[in-house]
């Protein structure tokens, strides 16, 4: 399931993106055409969730109780259990424990790096904020964007709810700026259900079509040879839109795609995050994105969970303490809560036929999360699982990388994982985000 | 950690912010930061901290420099860099209404949120995503159609439909007219090719059995579809003349133009503006703040809609996002039509108040506006004779100035400034300390003590569960420098509805004015920190600075301090005028010469 590279993109040129952004559009324009020959190309689904987890709860054990070996574990060894839901699909998950946003404990940043505003821009981007006064922003893309791009497609991006204030998103383009998502449902239902290239275009059409992108593309070019770094990469921006733009066009819709319903539950019902999913499964259904990051969010106030009238985040995450077993428990059940979700997710996409198989046989999917440590907000212990049948990394296995609350060194950074993801889709990266941590996860691939 | 601390004071704190940017590549940083993040006080204190405040003496730079008459002090340490800016999601709008009508500016609404490092929407550093690009061809598809507007202002006809030679020369006169509208410049004879190019193409659509004018429509809707999406549509030029190399590069009269008319107005030049391009005057200060003096009178509307966006993407106030949400079991009256009146209320209360402009008034003033919706919310009966029948939905109130006092008494935001359930002292105090005061609070510690739980009977208010704050060492530290402004909100509930009580218990609003001076004025509730702050001359440098971030698109660095502080005088002087301000900022900025472009091929 790996896609051949195309010859013709030379591993110095990788690196050059990863260092930096320099020709990073050029090249995974080529990594682009290398897909598009492959029919079936993989699935990429992003799900990240607010608030971390509670390790005790959290991590898989062996079925006595006692600690998990790297395979033979359960998930549901208790009813308030984080990944209990999911152990249908165990066999299918690689679960990642120890990883820290080490690009966050490094150089001058690192005592503004921490919190909220340092988690979300480094859990999918492997980069620390720009600067004390920027810190809701960084320096490079995240691995969705990356891979949304290497696939031709335009990815759906979507939050429930963002954090008051300054939580719009936790995706980034090649500059490192938030990529803003999509809220409301109806606004979503019209823009890519109402209007499509659903039917075949006349050839005049698609002639058309192609002479209006040679004049941007010659538009874009003439504007980029007048400007100096790092405003020229407004318009390599530009140029690689224009032609994930190309591809899209191209794309034919399957002519039996219906658009899914209107939606009959808001937000602040438990169901509605289930709604989203529905949603962006017709979407893949529909061949209309093949790469989808959800934001889980969906608010302070979960009286479904089964805590009562108490803040998620205030009164829940902020509040666990890893030896107190009241509330290492409550943040068990929050976030089993959003397990039971992404299992919903799971048993969407193996329902989901596609070729031979499923949709999830052909998926990767990501599911991250904050924190490590809630109570303290540290960017340690993040958890991490990967999920979905595509990928030759390995499955039904647990990976404990380290158990220390404390930060200590460089040994388990973030980028490692996010690096591996992303060679799943052919991408050959030798490093992802901060480049002072090449190299792919160990044991990632067996 | 340190043991128990009073804190750091306020002046502290302003020195600390100061400080800040030329600390953050230092290891002192960590340490002055580790320090406060302890609760400890001994942080030490830089030998000498430039400080921009107003009330400082004025510099040699501050002295040269007037006020609206004079020329505007110059923000040039080294020369600027040339740049491209992308427009904004309102100047889209109102771009595409310029050109092809009503109906088509609304299209705009349908782009990606504007977002970047300043929180304006008018940052200088956004570029173009995936997602952009993609809405931008949907968005072009829907408005090409439409061409009537245009047609007739490119004096299109029927002659034009005559035959296939009329219809092809009417082309490339609308051709190069409208493009030099839509990209505000004047069109090289190489653009206008390619363009011809993509006409040609389009009238292949129509069929080849089509009459002309139908051929006409098609290749002039392709033409269209491509002006629409191009990058010279999307980006605004700050370049200077291509190939100059000359030391310090001006702006083209085009470009000069396009800056002070969407600086202003969130608007491509009017005719006047592109006839003025056109002559080619000489780029001065004083004569683009004459034409820009002359656009303000022009198009006020256009203005009080920008004068809107700037207010509200300062004070955070945006109904439309998902922050503003509340639990509706302790809320029920949080509905869907509460919240659009609050919204509808903030934009009649900010362009009214852009007629006069003050930011003396936009503080201070108690006015609202109520609708059926919202009259609840300032005690205004569901009976009254404002609501009777033919009477408009929205009408101006005059609220108790006891209870309220300018847009941070508006409920909205107050209600974006808040939790779901809850009334926030820290959301509120935190937003008059960085958008007000312009400090910067410390970032969040790693080990955040908890909260008491919400309303049990020994904390029944919102205040007496977040006293901890102030009454814990560790929390202290950060919290007495917002907390105290945050507590003066007291009065209003996570809706911005004012109450007296909160769970059966009075509610405590006093506090004080944390805004880096040695005295700490005590105030008794949100109005009379209001008052403080309207005439306080922190908040004036603060707002000065704020107005710079709009128009400029980009922050302010240590350098830019003399100008700030003489600008502070000047907006000072000229009795808090925000017209005026933004008004000498852009004439400011597009009379700045530019370096020379560096692009390679």
């Amino acid at each position: 399931m790996r896609p051949a590279m195309h010859p013709s993109v030379s591993r110095r040129a990788l690196l050059s993106t990863f260092a930096g952004l320099g020709a990073a559009g050029y090249f995974q324009g080529l990594l682009r055409d290398a897909f598009a020959k492959d029919e079936k190309s993989p699935l990429f689904v992003l799900l990240w969730n607010p608030h971390g987890c509670a390790p005790e709860l959290w991590r898989p054990r062996a079925a006595d109780g006692s600690a998990a070996l790297e395979k033979g574990w359960v998930l549901d060894f208790d009813p308030d259990s984080s990944l209990g839901p999911l152990e249908p699909h165990k066999d299918s998950l690689l679960i990642v424990e120890g990883l820290d946003f080490s690009c966050n404990y490094q150089g001058d940043n690192w005592a503004v790096s921490t919190a909220h505003d340092g988690a979300k821009v480094a859990t999918i981007t492997g980069r620390a904020p720009r600067a004390p006064s920027d810190q809701l922003r960084t320096t490079g893309p995240s691995i969705d964007h990356v891979i949304a791009r290497a696939l031709g497609t335009r990815p759906f991006y979507f939050k429930p709810l963002g954090y008051p204030l300054n939580f719009t998103s936790v995706s980034y383009d090649d500059a490192g700026e938030e990529i803003p998502f999509e809220y409301d449902l109806l606004e979503s239902l019209r823009d890519w259900f109402g209007v499509g290239p659903a039917a075949q275009k006349a050839e005049e059409r698609v002639d058309a079509d192609s002479a209006v992108l040679s004049f941007l593309q010659a538009d874009a070019r003439r504007l980029r040879s007048r400007l100096a770094a790092p405003e020229r990469l407004k318009l390599d921006a530009h140029l690689d839109a224009l032609h994930v733009l190309e591809q899209r066009l191209k794309r034919p819709v399957k002519a039996d795609c219906a658009a899914p319903g209107l939606p009959e539950v808001s937000l602040g019902d438990e169901g509605y995050l289930r709604t989203v999913m529905d949603f962006s499964l017709q979407l893949l259904n529909c061949g209309l994105t093949e790469c989808i990051t959800l934001n889980l969010d969906v608010g302070q106030t979960m009286p479904w969970i089964g805590l009562g009238d108490v803040q998620m985040h205030d009164d829940v995450a902020h509040q666990y303490r890893p030896d107190d077993p009241l509330r290492v428990r409550q943040l068990s059940m929050l976030q089993r809560w959003y397990a039971s979700q992404v299992a919903y997710f799971i048993q969407s996409l193996k329902s989901l036929p596609q070729g031979s198989g499923s949709a999830y046989d052909n998926t990767v999917i990501l599911w991250a999360s904050e924190f490590g440590d809630p109570g303290r907000h540290m960017h340690t212990q993040a958890p991490y699982v990967v999920a979905g049948g595509a990928g030759a990394h390995q499955k039904g296995r647990f990976l404990q990388l380290g158990t220390a609350g404390e930060y200590a060194d460089a040994t388990r950074p973030h980028n490692h994982l996010l690096t591996s993801v992303g060679n799943l889709f052919g991408l050959e990266l030798p490093g992802f985000g901060d480049a002072r941590f090449p190299g792919e996860l160990s044991g990632f691939l067996g | 950690m340190c043991g128990a601390t009073d804190g750091l004071t306020p002046r502290m704190w302003r020195m600390l912010n100061e400080m800040a940017p030329r600390l953050a590549s230092s290891p002192w940083a960590r340490l002055a930061w580790a320090l406060v993040l302890s609760g400890c006080n001994a942080a030490p204190a830089p030998a000498t901290v430039p400080t921009p405040s107003a009330g400082g003496p004025p510099s040699a730079a501050a002295a040269g420099s007037s006020g609206a008459g004079g020329t505007p002090p110059s923000l040039t340490q080294p020369l600027a860099e040339g740049r491209v800016r992308r427009l904004t999601r309102l100047e889209v709008e109102n771009t595409l209404t310029d050109l092809l009508g009503e109906d088509v500016g609304a299209l705009a609404k349908s782009l990606e949120a504007d977002s970047g490092a300043t929180k304006f929407s008018t940052a200088a550093d956004r570029g173009v995503s995936s997602n952009y690009v993609s809405d931008l061809n949907h968005l072009a598809e829907l408005a090409a159609p439409h061409l009537a507007q245009a047609l007739e202002a490119e004096r299109l006809n029927d002659a034009c439909a005559k035959d296939a030679t009329s219809a092809d020369a009417c082309a490339r006169s609308f051709i190069a007219a409208f493009a030099g509208r839509a990209w505000r410049r004047p069109l090289a004879e190489t653009e206008i090719d390619e363009l011809s190019i993509v006409y040609e193409a389009g009238k292949n659509t129509a069929g080849p059995e089509a009459a002309p004018g139908a051929s006409l429509q098609a290749g002039l809707e392709n033409v269209v579809r491509a002006l629409l999406q191009a990058p010279s549509f999307v980006f605004r030029t700050e370049l200077g003349a291509p190939g100059s190399t000359d030391a310090g590069v001006p702006l083209t009269p085009f470009e000069a133009a396009a800056a002070l008319s969407y600086g202003l107005t969130a608007s491509p030049p009017d005719e006047e503006l592109r006839q003025w391009a056109e002559n080619g005057e000489p780029l001065t200060a004083d004569v683009l703040r004459a034409q820009g003096r002359r656009v303000l009178a022009m198009h006020p509307e256009r203005y009080a809609r920008q004068a809107e966006v700037f207010v509200r993407e300062w004070l955070g106030i945006d109904l439309g996002s998902p922050a503003w949400r509340k639990d509706t079991t302790l809320y029920p009256r949080a509905t869907p039509e509460l919240k659009a009146a609050l919204d509808r209320e903030t934009t009649l209360f900010l362009r009214q108040w852009s007629v006069g402009s003050s930011l003396r008034e936009l503080l201070t003033v108690p006015r609202g506006y109520v609708s059926r919706n919202n009259a609840w919310l300032y005690g205004v009966a569901d009976d009254s004779p404002l609501f009777s029948d033919g009477a408009p939905e929205f009408s101006a109130v005059d609220v108790d100035p006891r209870t309220r006092a300018g847009v941070l008494t508006l409920p909205s935001f107050l209600g974006s400034l808040a939790h779901e359930a809850t009334s926030s002292p820290v959301l509120r105090g935190v937003a008059v300390m960085r958008k007000l005061l312009c400090l910067q609070p410390p970032p969040v510690p790693a080990v955040i003590p908890p909260l008491p739980p919400a309303a049990t009977s020994a904390t029944p208010t919102t205040r007496a569960r977040y006293a901890q704050h102030t009454s814990v060492a560790f929390c202290a530290g950060c919290h007495q420098a917002f907390d105290p402004m945050g507590y003066t909100f007291e009065h209003y509930d996570a809706l911005g509805a004012y109450r007296d009580q909160e769970n059966d218990a009075p509610v405590d609003s006093s506090g004080a004015l944390v805004d880096g001076d040695s005295s700490v004025p005590q105030v008794a509730d949100a109005v009379e920190l209001a008052s403080l702050l309207a005439s306080s001359s922190h908040v004036h440098n603060c707002f000065v600075r704020q107005a710079y971030r709009f128009t400029s698109g980009q922050t302010e660095s240590d350098v830019d301090a003399d100008a700030l502080s003489a600008r502070t005088q000047a907006f000072e002087a000229d009795d808090l005028n925000v017209a005026e301000l933004l008004l000498d900022w852009v004439a400011s900025l597009a009379a700045q010469p530019r370096s020379p472009s560096l692009g390679e091929p």
